[in-house]
């Protein structure tokens, strides 16, 4: 039989039939219900910050855009050069107290990673898996993980050694509110002492404490070492700055290799004084490029009901990646709390081009 | 949460199709949870043009085109938890089939290669149909066939008889597949 003949037998194989859902077409409409809410609040978030934006053109420079100033001081504060280490004294809420288990079927049906690095330059993979459920919940322990082997197409259960956690020691148990995630961190060191001929897995699953299975998504680990898995753990969210709302206005596209110039606004909506004390730093977010500088703090209050806007510079990598990213922009204020620019849509979407 | 009213030839399309569609995406992903994704997606998004879409002559072949768009841009649409009515409890083990080499095999496939295999040989779709539904050429999709193809015949092959490596005339192996 040649290889042709196989692939139509193995694709007709009855046993790949696939059960079907018990009622289609309510779970498709509960589907459609939701992405047309979706929709709705969307379409509504926009008129929001149509509203707040108020006066703002919608044609954007080449590669400079200074927005007219609505009720605001004449001219944005200009850019200062001072680059600034990233700020890791955040305010973050206190941890939950612990609550129920996490039943399976409140769990997200995917997980999916934040890649980072240990100090020994070995990648560390963070696994993330939400609460999809409607109430509080803890998640204990630590998970198994299977995966296919790349070379042979095997399933195979991943042998991990056990650490108690590489967080914060604070951070285990992992409860969590309704849409947040619990976190666990697994090492796939790139060299060790009796290295094998490394591996390539992909389709990897984590297999919780009841043999429950939840892919995670694109993950793939390239290892010839002995993967180390920690416990479940929270990363409790950032505490907001009161007094601010803060948006992005930069050109949608900028070139490889260019500066650019763009405006941040901080508008205090609040009866109260908005205080840049002590001088905030902020972090720029591009094309994987992260940039901490001090803010220019010749302005240091916002009034009530006042806008000041603020010069900010851009320099895109020469091999920044082609395409669409995005910006985002995060000053740590007072106290450790944020302001995050154009907080609901997760930064402005700009695209790069040659 | 306000609910949105199927039109009865939408409803009456999921239930008459709908396992046939998560038959196709299984077989394109080797995965039930991600085939289910896709089909939930493809049918939402198809539910709310559903007007547009049933006067066109096909609407059966929209929704395989949005799955196989969706599978073959994935990196992008599964960055987001999606949330779907129903969860599975319990996890699923894929059953041993007969030709589980075969099918193993087409899981070290890249996606868009395993793709085309799956629209020619389970769904007996043209060269151009492929094309046309992959958004490419179709030296394109001649070329991802003969590399799946040639793949598969190497990893297929029976091994070399022992005791050294003379192949009867007429029986070497190749790198190089054929196309249909």
């Amino acid at each position: 039989m040649n290889v042709e003949e196989q692939l139509r037998r193995t694709l007709n194989d009855p046993r790949h039939t696939v059960t079907g859902w018990a009622d289609p077409v309510d779970r498709v409409a509960h589907g459609i219900a939701r992405r047309r809410r979706r929709r709705t609040m969307v379409a509504g978030a926009a008129v929001l910050v149509a509203v707040a934006a108020a006066g703002v053109p919608t044609m954007w420079g080449a590669t400079t855009y200074t927005p007219p100033v609505a009720n605001a001081a004449p001219g944005p504060v200009p850019w200062l050069d001072q680059p600034a280490p990233r700020p890791t004294d955040l305010a973050r809420r206190e941890p939950l107290p612990m609550a129920d288990d996490c039943r399976t079927s409140s769990l997200g049906r995917l997980a999916w990673t934040e890649t980072g690095t240990a100090d020994n330059g070995d990648p560390v993979y963070t696994i993330l898996l939400g609460n999809t459920g409607e109430t509080r919940c803890t998640l204990h322990g630590s998970v198994g993980l299977r995966a296919t082997d790349a070379a042979t197409g095997q399933r195979t259960d991943l042998a991990v050694a056990h650490v108690a956690t590489f967080a914060d020691p604070n951070g285990g148990p992992a409860t969590m509110e309704p849409g947040e995630p619990a976190r666990v961190d697994l090492r796939a060191p790139l060299t060790c002492d009796g290295a094998r001929q490394p591996v390539r897995y992909r389709d990897v699953r984590l297999v919780l404490a009841d043999g429950t299975e939840k892919p995670v998504s694109e993950l793939e680990l390239r290892t010839g070492c002995q993967l180390t898995v920690g416990d479940w753990y929270a990363l409790q969210p950032l505490l907001y700055a009161d007094r601010q709302v803060t948006l992005i206005y930069a050109p949608s596209q900028v070139r490889r290799g260019s500066t650019v110039d763009y405006v941040v606004r901080i508008l205090n909506p609040s009866d109260g004084l908005l205080r840049l004390q002590p001088c905030p730093v902020y972090t720029q977010r591009f094309a994987g490029q992260t940039q901490s500088y001090r803010l220019n703090c010749a302005v240091d209050t916002i009034e009530p009901h006042r806008t000041v806007e603020f010069q900010m510079r851009l320099r895109v990598p020469a091999d920044a990646p082609l395409g669409e990213t995005r910006l985002t922009w995060t000053a740590v204020l007072a106290g450790g709390k944020v302001a995050i620019a154009n907080l609901g849509a997760g930064g402005v979407p700009l695209t790069v081009t040659p | 949460m306000a609910r949105w009213d199927a039109p009865d030839s939408f409803a009456d399309f999921i239930r008459d199709r709908h396992v046939e569609l998560l038959r196709f995406a299984y077989l394109l992903t080797g995965d039930r949870h991600l085939a289910e994704d896709l089909v939930q997606d493809a049918l939402e998004r198809s539910g709310l043009a559903w007007r547009r879409i049933r006067n066109q002559d096909d609407p059966e072949g929209y929704v395989r085109r949005t799955i196989v768009n969706r599978y073959l841009s994935r990196v992008r649409s599964l960055r987001r938890e999606r949330l779907v009515a129903q969860a599975p409890d319990a996890g699923y083990v894929d059953p041993e089939i007969a030709d589980g080499q075969t099918w193993r095999m087409l899981a070290t496939l890249p996606r868009k290669q395993r793709a085309v295999l799956v629209l020619r040989f389970y769904l007996d779709y043209s060269d151009a149909q492929i094309a046309e539904v992959q958004g490419c050429s179709v030296g394109t999709v001649k070329s991802n066939a003969s590399r799946a193809l040639a793949k598969l015949r190497l990893a297929l092959a029976p091994p070399d008889p022992p005791g050294g490596g003379l192949v009867p005339v007429g029986s070497q192996r190749t790198a190089e597949g054929t196309t249909r």
